[in-house]
Protein backbone atom coordinates (compact mmCIF):
# COMPACT_ATOMS: atom_id res chain seq x y z
CA UNK A 1 0.00 0.00 0.00
CA UNK A 2 1.67 2.97 -1.07
CA UNK A 3 -1.40 5.37 -1.60
CA UNK A 4 -0.90 9.19 -0.92
CA UNK A 5 -2.19 8.86 2.83
CA UNK A 6 0.40 6.69 3.97
CA UNK A 7 2.83 8.45 1.48
CA UNK A 8 2.26 11.93 3.43
CA UNK A 9 2.36 10.11 6.52
CA UNK A 10 5.95 8.48 6.02
CA UNK A 11 7.21 12.08 5.18
CA UNK A 12 5.98 13.67 8.03
CA UNK A 13 7.11 11.15 10.78
CA UNK A 14 10.52 11.07 8.97
CA UNK A 15 10.91 15.03 10.28
CA UNK A 16 10.68 13.39 13.99
CA UNK A 17 15.00 13.15 12.49
CA UNK A 18 15.06 16.88 13.11
CA UNK A 19 16.32 17.37 16.31
CA UNK A 20 18.36 20.69 18.08
CA UNK A 21 21.41 20.29 17.07
CA UNK A 22 23.86 19.53 19.43
CA UNK A 23 25.66 22.96 20.34
CA UNK A 24 21.91 24.21 21.14
CA UNK A 25 20.70 21.27 23.10
CA UNK A 26 24.23 21.74 25.30
CA UNK A 27 23.31 25.62 25.16
CA UNK A 28 19.69 25.14 26.58
CA UNK A 29 20.68 22.52 28.64
CA UNK A 30 22.95 24.61 30.43
CA UNK A 31 20.80 27.64 30.28
CA UNK A 32 17.73 25.61 31.93
CA UNK A 33 19.99 24.49 34.90
CA UNK A 34 21.28 27.81 35.79
CA UNK A 35 17.35 28.61 35.51
CA UNK A 36 16.73 26.73 38.11
CA UNK A 37 19.17 26.72 40.04
CA UNK A 38 18.30 30.64 40.21
CA UNK A 39 14.92 30.20 40.68
CA UNK A 40 14.79 28.03 43.45
CA UNK A 41 12.27 25.38 44.65
CA UNK A 42 10.25 26.86 47.34
CA UNK A 43 10.12 24.27 49.86
CA UNK A 44 7.61 23.99 52.28
CA UNK A 45 8.05 24.36 56.30
CA UNK A 46 11.23 25.93 55.54
CA UNK A 47 9.86 29.20 54.34
CA UNK A 48 10.67 29.89 50.73
CA UNK A 49 13.77 31.98 51.00
CA UNK A 50 15.90 29.89 53.23
CA UNK A 51 18.78 28.59 51.61
CA UNK A 52 22.33 29.95 52.14
CA UNK A 53 25.62 29.30 51.42
CA UNK A 54 27.87 27.73 53.98
CA UNK A 55 30.70 29.97 53.84
CA UNK A 56 28.73 33.22 54.69
CA UNK A 57 28.28 31.87 57.95
CA UNK A 58 31.33 32.30 60.33
CA UNK A 59 31.49 35.96 58.03
CA UNK A 60 28.33 37.03 59.93
CA UNK A 61 29.40 36.09 62.87
CA UNK A 62 32.20 38.24 62.59
CA UNK A 63 30.55 41.39 62.16
CA UNK A 64 27.99 42.63 65.30
CA UNK A 65 27.49 45.68 63.72
CA UNK A 66 26.29 44.44 60.19
CA UNK A 67 24.46 47.59 59.14
CA UNK A 68 27.85 49.48 59.96
CA UNK A 69 30.00 47.34 57.46
CA UNK A 70 27.19 46.92 55.03
CA UNK A 71 28.28 48.28 51.62
CA UNK A 72 32.27 47.25 52.25
CA UNK A 73 30.68 43.90 52.85
CA UNK A 74 28.37 44.56 49.81
CA UNK A 75 30.88 45.08 47.56
CA UNK A 76 33.38 42.58 48.84
CA UNK A 77 30.66 39.77 48.13
CA UNK A 78 29.57 40.78 45.52
CA UNK A 79 32.92 41.04 43.90
CA UNK A 80 35.02 37.80 45.75
CA UNK A 81 32.01 35.22 45.38
CA UNK A 82 30.52 36.78 42.16
CA UNK A 83 26.67 34.66 41.32
CA UNK A 84 27.44 32.37 44.54
CA UNK A 85 26.15 35.19 46.38
CA UNK A 86 23.67 36.53 44.01
CA UNK A 87 22.07 32.91 44.13
CA UNK A 88 22.35 32.75 48.06
CA UNK A 89 21.26 36.61 48.52
CA UNK A 90 18.09 35.77 46.34
CA UNK A 91 16.67 33.47 49.13
CA UNK A 92 17.30 36.01 51.79
CA UNK A 93 14.31 37.85 53.87
CA UNK A 94 14.31 41.52 54.46
CA UNK A 95 16.74 41.89 57.73
CA UNK A 96 19.70 39.27 56.68
CA UNK A 97 22.43 40.18 55.68
CA UNK A 98 21.96 39.21 52.29
CA UNK A 99 18.63 40.58 51.75
CA UNK A 100 20.40 44.00 50.19
CA UNK A 101 22.16 41.82 47.28
CA UNK A 102 18.84 40.59 46.32
CA UNK A 103 17.62 44.12 45.99
CA UNK A 104 20.70 45.99 45.15
CA UNK A 105 22.06 43.83 42.66
CA UNK A 106 20.02 40.79 41.51
CA UNK A 107 17.04 43.15 40.97
CA UNK A 108 18.61 46.06 39.68
CA UNK A 109 20.02 43.69 37.37
CA UNK A 110 16.93 41.43 36.35
CA UNK A 111 15.10 44.90 35.86
CA UNK A 112 18.26 46.18 33.66
CA UNK A 113 17.89 43.50 31.65
CA UNK A 114 14.27 43.42 30.99
CA UNK A 115 13.77 45.26 28.20
CA UNK A 116 10.50 46.42 27.02
CA UNK A 117 7.53 48.19 29.15
CA UNK A 118 5.36 44.93 28.79
CA UNK A 119 8.21 42.76 30.55
CA UNK A 120 8.91 45.50 32.67
CA UNK A 121 5.42 45.84 33.77
CA UNK A 122 5.21 42.08 34.20
CA UNK A 123 8.42 41.99 36.47
CA UNK A 124 7.59 45.14 38.58
CA UNK A 125 3.87 42.70 39.37
CA UNK A 126 6.45 39.96 39.92
CA UNK A 127 9.01 42.01 42.15
CA UNK A 128 5.63 43.11 44.36
CA UNK A 129 4.88 39.73 44.80
CA UNK A 130 8.21 38.94 45.76
CA UNK A 131 8.22 41.60 49.03
CA UNK A 132 4.58 40.37 49.98
CA UNK A 133 5.79 36.87 49.86
CA UNK A 134 8.47 37.74 52.08
CA UNK A 135 6.38 39.92 54.48
CA UNK A 136 4.63 36.41 54.92
CA UNK A 137 7.63 34.75 55.76
CA UNK A 138 8.42 37.00 58.17
CA UNK A 139 5.08 37.49 59.06
CA UNK A 140 4.68 33.63 59.33
CA UNK A 141 7.70 33.88 61.80
CA UNK A 142 6.65 36.32 63.96
CA UNK A 143 9.79 38.59 62.95
CA UNK A 144 7.84 41.25 60.91
CA UNK A 145 8.59 44.55 63.32
CA UNK A 146 7.18 47.82 61.84
CA UNK A 147 10.47 48.85 60.23
CA UNK A 148 10.44 45.64 57.45
CA UNK A 149 6.77 46.51 57.26
CA UNK A 150 7.81 50.07 56.26
CA UNK A 151 10.62 48.83 54.07
CA UNK A 152 8.41 46.34 52.61
CA UNK A 153 5.73 48.98 51.99
CA UNK A 154 7.75 51.64 50.65
CA UNK A 155 9.42 49.06 48.01
CA UNK A 156 6.18 47.78 47.44
CA UNK A 157 4.54 50.97 46.79
CA UNK A 158 7.27 51.38 44.17
CA UNK A 159 7.16 48.70 42.09
CA UNK A 160 2.91 48.65 42.34
CA UNK A 161 3.63 52.60 41.01
CA UNK A 162 5.66 51.27 38.33
CA UNK A 163 3.43 48.68 37.15
CA UNK A 164 0.37 51.02 37.37
CA UNK A 165 2.24 53.55 35.14
CA UNK A 166 3.58 51.12 32.48
CA UNK A 167 -0.41 49.30 32.38
CA UNK A 168 -1.41 53.00 31.95
CA UNK A 169 0.78 53.40 28.83
CA UNK A 170 0.72 50.36 27.55
CA UNK A 171 -3.31 50.78 27.53
CA UNK A 172 -2.53 54.21 25.74
CA UNK A 173 -0.73 52.18 23.24
CA UNK A 174 -3.68 49.68 22.75
CA UNK A 175 -2.19 46.73 24.24
CA UNK A 176 -4.77 46.25 26.54
CA UNK A 177 -4.03 42.45 27.60
CA UNK A 178 -0.66 43.09 29.25
CA UNK A 179 -2.21 46.08 31.27
CA UNK A 180 -5.57 44.22 31.84
CA UNK A 181 -3.39 41.49 33.18
CA UNK A 182 -0.86 43.04 35.13
CA UNK A 183 -3.72 44.57 36.94
CA UNK A 184 -5.99 42.28 37.50
CA UNK A 185 -2.50 40.01 38.66
CA UNK A 186 -1.44 42.63 40.99
CA UNK A 187 -5.42 42.88 42.79
CA UNK A 188 -5.77 39.60 43.14
CA UNK A 189 -2.20 38.96 44.94
CA UNK A 190 -2.46 42.02 47.14
CA UNK A 191 -6.26 40.93 47.93
CA UNK A 192 -5.16 37.45 48.59
CA UNK A 193 -2.07 38.77 51.28
CA UNK A 194 -3.54 41.22 52.24
CA UNK A 195 -5.86 38.82 53.69
CA UNK A 196 -3.48 36.21 55.13
CA UNK A 197 -1.20 38.89 55.94
CA UNK A 198 -4.17 40.22 58.36
CA UNK A 199 -4.57 36.88 60.03
CA UNK A 200 -0.93 36.37 60.49
CA UNK A 201 -0.37 39.56 61.91
CA UNK A 202 -2.98 39.60 64.81
CA UNK A 203 -1.78 36.42 65.54
CA UNK A 204 1.82 36.03 65.45
CA UNK A 205 3.38 39.02 64.52
CA UNK A 206 2.04 41.53 67.40
CA UNK A 207 0.23 43.22 64.88
CA UNK A 208 3.38 44.87 63.78
CA UNK A 209 2.38 44.27 60.43
CA UNK A 210 -0.90 47.16 60.28
CA UNK A 211 0.85 49.98 57.93
CA UNK A 212 1.53 47.56 55.66
CA UNK A 213 -1.63 45.78 55.80
CA UNK A 214 -3.21 49.23 54.94
CA UNK A 215 -0.43 50.05 51.81
CA UNK A 216 -1.72 46.94 50.61
CA UNK A 217 -5.07 47.82 50.98
CA UNK A 218 -4.72 51.14 49.39
CA UNK A 219 -2.66 50.26 46.06
CA UNK A 220 -5.34 47.70 45.90
CA UNK A 221 -7.75 50.15 45.89
CA UNK A 222 -5.82 52.54 43.59
CA UNK A 223 -5.55 49.25 41.10
CA UNK A 224 -8.98 48.77 41.21
CA UNK A 225 -9.74 52.69 40.42
CA UNK A 226 -7.42 52.39 37.70
CA UNK A 227 -9.00 49.64 35.92
CA UNK A 228 -12.41 50.93 36.46
CA UNK A 229 -11.56 54.45 35.26
CA UNK A 230 -9.99 53.57 32.77
CA UNK A 231 -12.26 50.46 31.33
CA UNK A 232 -13.71 53.27 28.57
CA UNK A 233 -15.23 52.69 25.02
CA UNK A 234 -13.45 49.75 23.62
CA UNK A 235 -13.60 49.89 19.84
CA UNK A 236 -13.72 46.58 17.04
CA UNK A 237 -9.81 47.44 16.24
CA UNK A 238 -9.08 46.16 19.96
CA UNK A 239 -11.29 43.62 19.71
CA UNK A 240 -7.54 40.83 19.23
CA UNK A 241 -6.10 42.60 22.17
CA UNK A 242 -9.93 41.52 24.30
CA UNK A 243 -9.90 38.22 23.23
CA UNK A 244 -5.71 37.89 24.49
CA UNK A 245 -7.06 39.43 27.88
CA UNK A 246 -10.38 36.73 27.77
CA UNK A 247 -7.73 34.01 26.81
CA UNK A 248 -5.43 34.90 29.32
CA UNK A 249 -8.07 34.74 31.73
CA UNK A 250 -8.90 31.16 30.86
CA UNK A 251 -5.06 29.97 31.38
CA UNK A 252 -5.28 32.11 34.70
CA UNK A 253 -8.50 29.88 35.43
CA UNK A 254 -6.86 26.55 34.82
CA UNK A 255 -3.34 27.79 36.98
CA UNK A 256 -5.90 28.60 40.06
CA UNK A 257 -7.72 25.04 39.61
CA UNK A 258 -4.39 23.56 39.33
CA UNK A 259 -3.05 25.46 42.88
CA UNK A 260 -6.43 24.64 44.68
CA UNK A 261 -6.67 21.09 43.84
CA UNK A 262 -3.15 21.11 45.02
CA UNK A 263 -3.60 22.68 48.29
CA UNK A 264 -6.94 20.18 48.80
CA UNK A 265 -6.31 18.40 52.16
CA UNK A 266 -3.31 21.47 53.28
CA UNK A 267 -5.72 23.77 53.91
CA UNK A 268 -9.30 23.83 56.05
CA UNK A 269 -12.56 22.76 54.56
CA UNK A 270 -13.88 26.18 55.07
CA UNK A 271 -10.99 27.98 53.32
CA UNK A 272 -10.99 25.40 51.02
CA UNK A 273 -14.97 26.15 50.00
CA UNK A 274 -14.32 29.66 49.88
CA UNK A 275 -11.51 29.65 47.51
CA UNK A 276 -13.84 26.99 45.49
CA UNK A 277 -16.85 29.00 45.14
CA UNK A 278 -14.46 32.07 43.96
CA UNK A 279 -13.01 29.83 41.01
CA UNK A 280 -16.63 29.37 40.20
CA UNK A 281 -17.18 32.96 40.09
CA UNK A 282 -13.82 33.13 37.95
CA UNK A 283 -15.02 30.70 35.25
CA UNK A 284 -18.57 32.13 35.09
CA UNK A 285 -16.58 35.30 34.36
CA UNK A 286 -14.85 34.17 32.02
CA UNK A 287 -18.07 32.23 30.67
CA UNK A 288 -19.70 35.86 30.75
CA UNK A 289 -16.82 37.67 28.89
CA UNK A 290 -16.64 35.13 26.22
CA UNK A 291 -20.30 35.72 25.35
CA UNK A 292 -20.03 39.26 25.38
CA UNK A 293 -16.75 38.71 23.42
CA UNK A 294 -18.80 36.71 20.71
CA UNK A 295 -21.09 39.38 20.75
CA UNK A 296 -18.87 42.38 20.11
CA UNK A 297 -19.76 43.96 23.38
CA UNK A 298 -15.97 44.48 23.85
CA UNK A 299 -15.61 46.74 27.28
CA UNK A 300 -17.90 44.29 29.02
CA UNK A 301 -15.74 41.40 27.89
CA UNK A 302 -12.54 43.09 28.89
CA UNK A 303 -14.64 44.25 32.64
CA UNK A 304 -15.18 40.31 32.56
CA UNK A 305 -12.38 38.84 31.63
CA UNK A 306 -10.63 41.41 34.15
CA UNK A 307 -12.43 40.14 36.79
CA UNK A 308 -11.93 36.41 35.89
CA UNK A 309 -8.29 37.20 36.05
CA UNK A 310 -8.41 38.99 39.22
CA UNK A 311 -10.34 36.25 40.94
CA UNK A 312 -8.15 33.49 39.73
CA UNK A 313 -4.78 35.16 40.83
CA UNK A 314 -6.82 35.29 44.10
CA UNK A 315 -7.23 31.55 43.92
CA UNK A 316 -4.28 30.64 43.05
CA UNK A 317 -1.80 32.74 45.28
CA UNK A 318 -4.30 31.99 48.74
CA UNK A 319 -4.39 28.51 48.22
CA UNK A 320 -0.34 28.45 47.02
CA UNK A 321 0.28 30.47 50.76
CA UNK A 322 -1.92 29.12 52.34
CA UNK A 323 -0.55 26.06 52.08
CA UNK A 324 2.66 26.68 52.33
CA UNK A 325 1.94 28.37 55.65
CA UNK A 326 -0.39 25.36 56.99
CA UNK A 327 2.87 23.44 56.70
CA UNK A 328 5.43 26.15 58.11
CA UNK A 329 3.17 27.44 61.24
CA UNK A 330 2.34 23.76 62.17
CA UNK A 331 5.71 23.12 62.01
CA UNK A 332 6.46 25.49 64.88
CA UNK A 333 3.51 23.88 66.51
CA UNK A 334 0.97 26.32 66.17
CA UNK A 335 -2.21 25.82 64.64
CA UNK A 336 -3.13 27.90 61.51
CA UNK A 337 -6.65 27.65 61.08
CA UNK A 338 -7.03 28.97 65.35
CA UNK A 339 -4.34 31.47 64.35
CA UNK A 340 -6.33 32.50 61.13
CA UNK A 341 -9.88 32.59 62.83
CA UNK A 342 -8.90 34.89 65.91
CA UNK A 343 -8.98 37.09 62.89
CA UNK A 344 -11.92 36.17 61.32
CA UNK A 345 -14.35 39.21 61.86
CA UNK A 346 -11.93 41.90 61.36
CA UNK A 347 -11.11 39.80 57.82
CA UNK A 348 -15.23 38.47 56.45
CA UNK A 349 -15.48 42.37 57.19
CA UNK A 350 -12.85 43.14 54.90
CA UNK A 351 -13.61 40.97 52.30
CA UNK A 352 -16.77 42.48 52.04
CA UNK A 353 -15.35 45.84 51.78
CA UNK A 354 -13.05 44.44 49.11
CA UNK A 355 -15.67 42.92 46.88
CA UNK A 356 -17.79 46.04 47.62
CA UNK A 357 -14.65 47.82 46.43
CA UNK A 358 -14.65 46.38 42.95
CA UNK A 359 -18.26 45.25 42.53
CA UNK A 360 -20.70 48.54 44.11
CA UNK A 361 -18.61 51.12 45.04
CA UNK A 362 -22.20 53.18 46.24
CA UNK A 363 -21.63 50.94 49.07
CA UNK A 364 -18.25 51.68 50.61
CA UNK A 365 -19.91 54.45 52.96
CA UNK A 366 -19.58 51.52 55.76
CA UNK A 367 -16.10 51.67 55.47
CA UNK A 368 -15.56 55.61 55.28
CA UNK A 369 -13.47 54.69 59.06
CA UNK A 370 -10.20 53.35 57.37
CA UNK A 371 -7.74 55.39 56.08
CA UNK A 372 -8.19 54.53 52.18
CA UNK A 373 -10.15 55.63 49.30
CA UNK A 374 -12.58 53.72 47.42
CA UNK A 375 -12.97 53.49 43.83
CA UNK A 376 -15.27 56.03 42.69
CA UNK A 377 -14.80 58.50 45.66
CA UNK A 378 -10.84 58.23 46.16
CA UNK A 379 -10.46 62.01 47.99
CA UNK A 380 -14.02 63.54 47.40
CA UNK A 381 -16.62 64.39 49.99
CA UNK A 382 -17.34 61.08 52.19
CA UNK A 383 -13.59 60.44 52.99
CA UNK A 384 -13.02 64.36 53.79
CA UNK A 385 -12.93 64.04 57.37
CA UNK A 386 -11.36 60.89 57.65
CA UNK A 387 -8.34 62.19 55.32
CA UNK A 388 -8.37 64.71 57.56
CA UNK A 389 -8.05 62.84 60.95
CA UNK A 390 -5.65 60.30 59.26
CA UNK A 391 -3.33 63.06 57.40
CA UNK A 392 -1.41 63.43 60.59
CA UNK A 393 -0.45 60.05 60.89
CA UNK A 394 -0.15 59.31 57.20
CA UNK A 395 2.67 61.97 57.30
CA UNK A 396 4.24 61.01 59.66
CA UNK A 397 4.46 57.47 57.98
CA UNK A 398 5.71 59.22 54.92
CA UNK A 399 7.93 60.92 56.82
CA UNK A 400 9.63 57.50 57.95
CA UNK A 401 9.68 56.35 54.97
CA UNK A 402 11.53 59.07 53.47
CA UNK A 403 14.06 58.93 56.40
CA UNK A 404 14.18 54.98 56.39
CA UNK A 405 14.49 55.39 52.69
CA UNK A 406 17.31 57.81 52.84
CA UNK A 407 19.73 56.30 55.56
CA UNK A 408 19.23 52.57 53.49
CA UNK A 409 20.34 54.49 50.56
CA UNK A 410 23.35 56.04 52.70
CA UNK A 411 24.01 52.67 54.10
CA UNK A 412 24.38 51.15 51.11
CA UNK A 413 26.29 53.63 49.23
CA UNK A 414 23.72 54.57 46.98
CA UNK B 1 16.85 17.36 48.78
CA UNK B 2 13.21 19.29 46.90
CA UNK B 3 15.34 21.36 44.58
CA UNK B 4 17.56 18.73 43.10
CA UNK B 5 14.68 16.33 42.73
CA UNK B 6 12.86 18.95 40.51
CA UNK B 7 15.55 20.05 39.13
CA UNK B 8 16.76 16.20 37.80
CA UNK B 9 12.50 16.00 37.25
CA UNK B 10 12.94 19.01 34.96
CA UNK B 11 16.40 18.23 33.40
CA UNK B 12 14.71 14.58 32.06
CA UNK B 13 11.87 16.39 30.92
CA UNK B 14 14.52 18.59 28.64
CA UNK B 15 15.74 15.38 27.31
CA UNK B 16 12.82 13.50 26.76
CA UNK B 17 10.35 15.92 24.81
CA UNK B 18 13.00 18.29 24.13
CA UNK B 19 13.49 17.61 20.52
CA UNK B 20 9.64 17.18 20.16
CA UNK B 21 8.82 20.44 21.96
CA UNK B 22 11.56 22.36 19.16
CA UNK B 23 10.17 20.80 16.27
CA UNK B 24 6.53 21.50 17.33
CA UNK B 25 8.13 25.40 17.26
CA UNK B 26 10.49 24.95 14.04
CA UNK B 27 7.41 24.02 12.07
CA UNK B 28 5.25 27.02 14.19
CA UNK B 29 7.81 29.82 13.87
CA UNK B 30 9.81 28.28 10.65
CA UNK B 31 12.80 29.80 12.11
CA UNK B 32 15.41 27.70 13.92
CA UNK B 33 17.70 30.15 16.15
CA UNK B 34 13.44 31.30 17.54
CA UNK B 35 12.31 27.79 17.80
CA UNK B 36 15.64 27.24 20.28
CA UNK B 37 14.64 30.41 22.00
CA UNK B 38 10.84 29.07 22.04
CA UNK B 39 12.02 26.09 23.36
CA UNK B 40 14.07 27.41 26.44
CA UNK B 41 10.89 29.39 27.17
CA UNK B 42 8.91 26.86 27.07
CA UNK B 43 10.93 24.86 30.28
CA UNK B 44 11.00 27.64 31.89
CA UNK B 45 7.72 27.90 32.24
CA UNK B 46 7.22 24.50 33.21
CA UNK B 47 10.19 25.00 35.74
CA UNK B 48 7.96 27.77 37.23
CA UNK B 49 5.02 24.92 37.39
CA UNK B 50 8.19 22.52 38.95
CA UNK B 51 9.19 24.97 41.38
CA UNK B 52 5.60 25.42 43.44
CA UNK B 53 6.52 21.84 43.92
CA UNK B 54 3.77 20.65 41.68
CA UNK B 55 4.26 17.07 40.43
CA UNK B 56 2.81 16.37 36.56
CA UNK B 57 3.74 12.60 35.71
CA UNK B 58 2.80 13.67 32.26
CA UNK B 59 3.86 16.81 31.61
CA UNK B 60 4.14 16.63 27.73
CA UNK B 61 0.66 17.63 27.13
CA UNK B 62 1.26 20.99 29.05
CA UNK B 63 4.38 21.31 27.12
CA UNK B 64 3.00 21.27 23.96
CA UNK B 65 0.16 24.03 26.13
CA UNK B 66 2.58 26.29 26.88
CA UNK B 67 4.69 26.03 23.52
CA UNK B 68 1.51 26.34 21.56
CA UNK B 69 0.55 29.38 23.51
CA UNK B 70 3.88 31.03 23.19
CA UNK B 71 3.51 30.52 19.16
CA UNK B 72 -0.19 32.34 19.39
CA UNK B 73 1.48 35.40 20.76
CA UNK B 74 4.43 35.49 18.41
CA UNK B 75 2.26 35.15 15.54
CA UNK B 76 0.37 37.96 17.14
CA UNK B 77 3.12 40.21 17.18
CA UNK B 78 4.77 39.51 14.11
CA UNK B 79 3.19 37.91 10.83
CA UNK B 80 4.70 34.39 9.62
CA UNK B 81 7.92 34.68 8.44
CA UNK B 82 8.93 35.07 4.75
CA UNK B 83 10.36 31.80 2.89
CA UNK B 84 13.32 33.25 2.06
CA UNK B 85 13.97 34.45 5.74
CA UNK B 86 13.23 30.47 6.69
CA UNK B 87 15.85 28.78 4.34
CA UNK B 88 18.61 31.85 5.31
CA UNK B 89 18.16 30.77 9.02
CA UNK B 90 18.20 27.53 8.48
CA UNK B 91 17.01 23.97 9.92
CA UNK B 92 18.83 21.74 8.61
CA UNK B 93 18.44 18.82 11.12
CA UNK B 94 20.99 17.62 13.48
CA UNK B 95 23.28 16.05 10.85
CA UNK B 96 22.94 12.41 12.38
CA UNK B 97 24.61 11.56 9.15
CA UNK B 98 21.64 12.50 7.07
CA UNK B 99 22.64 12.64 3.31
CA UNK B 100 21.78 15.66 1.18
CA UNK B 101 18.80 13.49 -0.34
CA UNK B 102 16.85 13.35 2.62
CA UNK B 103 18.07 16.97 3.82
CA UNK B 104 16.39 18.14 0.79
CA UNK B 105 13.47 15.78 1.44
CA UNK B 106 13.04 17.32 4.60
CA UNK B 107 13.48 20.97 3.29
CA UNK B 108 10.90 20.15 0.87
CA UNK B 109 8.15 18.55 3.46
CA UNK B 110 9.28 21.76 6.20
CA UNK B 111 8.53 23.86 3.19
CA UNK B 112 5.33 22.64 2.11
CA UNK B 113 4.30 22.65 6.16
CA UNK B 114 5.02 26.22 6.16
CA UNK B 115 2.41 27.10 3.11
CA UNK B 116 0.26 25.91 5.24
CA UNK B 117 -1.75 27.96 7.61
CA UNK B 118 -1.01 27.87 11.50
CA UNK B 119 -3.70 26.12 12.47
CA UNK B 120 -3.42 22.92 10.03
CA UNK B 121 0.21 22.95 10.66
CA UNK B 122 0.14 22.48 14.35
CA UNK B 123 -2.67 19.83 14.39
CA UNK B 124 -0.24 17.91 11.52
CA UNK B 125 2.74 18.03 13.71
CA UNK B 126 0.95 16.70 16.92
CA UNK B 127 -0.67 14.02 14.64
CA UNK B 128 2.13 12.53 12.49
CA UNK B 129 5.34 13.41 14.52
CA UNK B 130 4.05 13.09 17.72
CA UNK B 131 1.38 10.73 17.63
CA UNK B 132 -1.41 12.22 19.76
CA UNK B 133 -5.07 11.40 19.22
CA UNK B 134 -7.37 13.74 18.10
CA UNK B 135 -9.03 13.93 21.43
CA UNK B 136 -5.56 14.65 22.92
CA UNK B 137 -4.39 17.71 20.55
CA UNK B 138 -8.11 18.94 21.40
CA UNK B 139 -7.14 18.97 24.80
CA UNK B 140 -3.57 21.00 24.13
CA UNK B 141 -5.44 23.38 21.79
CA UNK B 142 -8.69 23.90 23.44
CA UNK B 143 -10.81 22.28 20.99
CA UNK B 144 -13.30 19.39 20.41
CA UNK B 145 -11.82 16.13 19.01
CA UNK B 146 -14.21 16.37 16.42
CA UNK B 147 -13.07 20.00 15.22
CA UNK B 148 -9.65 18.89 15.30
CA UNK B 149 -10.29 15.46 13.14
CA UNK B 150 -11.66 18.09 10.38
CA UNK B 151 -9.24 20.46 10.64
CA UNK B 152 -6.56 16.87 10.49
CA UNK B 153 -8.21 15.85 7.19
CA UNK B 154 -8.11 19.71 5.58
CA UNK B 155 -4.75 19.93 6.09
CA UNK B 156 -3.56 16.46 4.85
CA UNK B 157 -5.79 17.20 2.10
CA UNK B 158 -3.53 20.31 1.23
CA UNK B 159 -0.11 18.75 2.23
CA UNK B 160 -0.74 16.17 -0.60
CA UNK B 161 -2.07 18.67 -3.16
CA UNK B 162 1.17 20.89 -2.20
CA UNK B 163 3.56 17.48 -2.35
CA UNK B 164 1.93 16.43 -5.11
CA UNK B 165 1.28 12.90 -3.87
Amino acid sequence: MNTPDTQLKDRLERLTEVTLSDTARDRLTSNLKAYAAFHSVREAGQGRFKKQVPFIGPVITLITHPKKFMPALIITFALLAGGGTSLAAQNAVPGEILYPIKIDVNEKVISALTIGDEAEASLHAKLAKERLEEAEDLAADGKLDAKLALALGTDLKAHSDQAEKLSAKLEAQGDLKTSGNVRSTIEGTFRSYAEVLSGLNGGVSGNNGVSLISDIRTYLNAHTKNKATTTVELSADLSASIEDTVEYADTAIARASGSLEAAEGKISAGAYAELESKLDAAIAAHTAAETAFAAKSYTEAYAEAQSAIRLATHVQTKATSMSHLKVRVEAAGLNLDTLLESNTKVKAERDDEDEAASTTPSENKKFDQRPQFSEEQPQSNKNDTNVETSQESSVEIEEEKLNFGQSLRATLGL
Amino acid sequence: MKQDMQEARFMEAFSLYGDAIYRFCLVKVSNKELAEDMTQEVFMRYWQYLRDGKELTHPRALLYTIAHNLAKDWYKRKKAVSLDDRLAAGHEPAAHGNDAETLAQYEEVLAAIGELEENDREVLVLRYLEGFSPKEIGSILNETANVISVRLNRATKRLQHTLHL
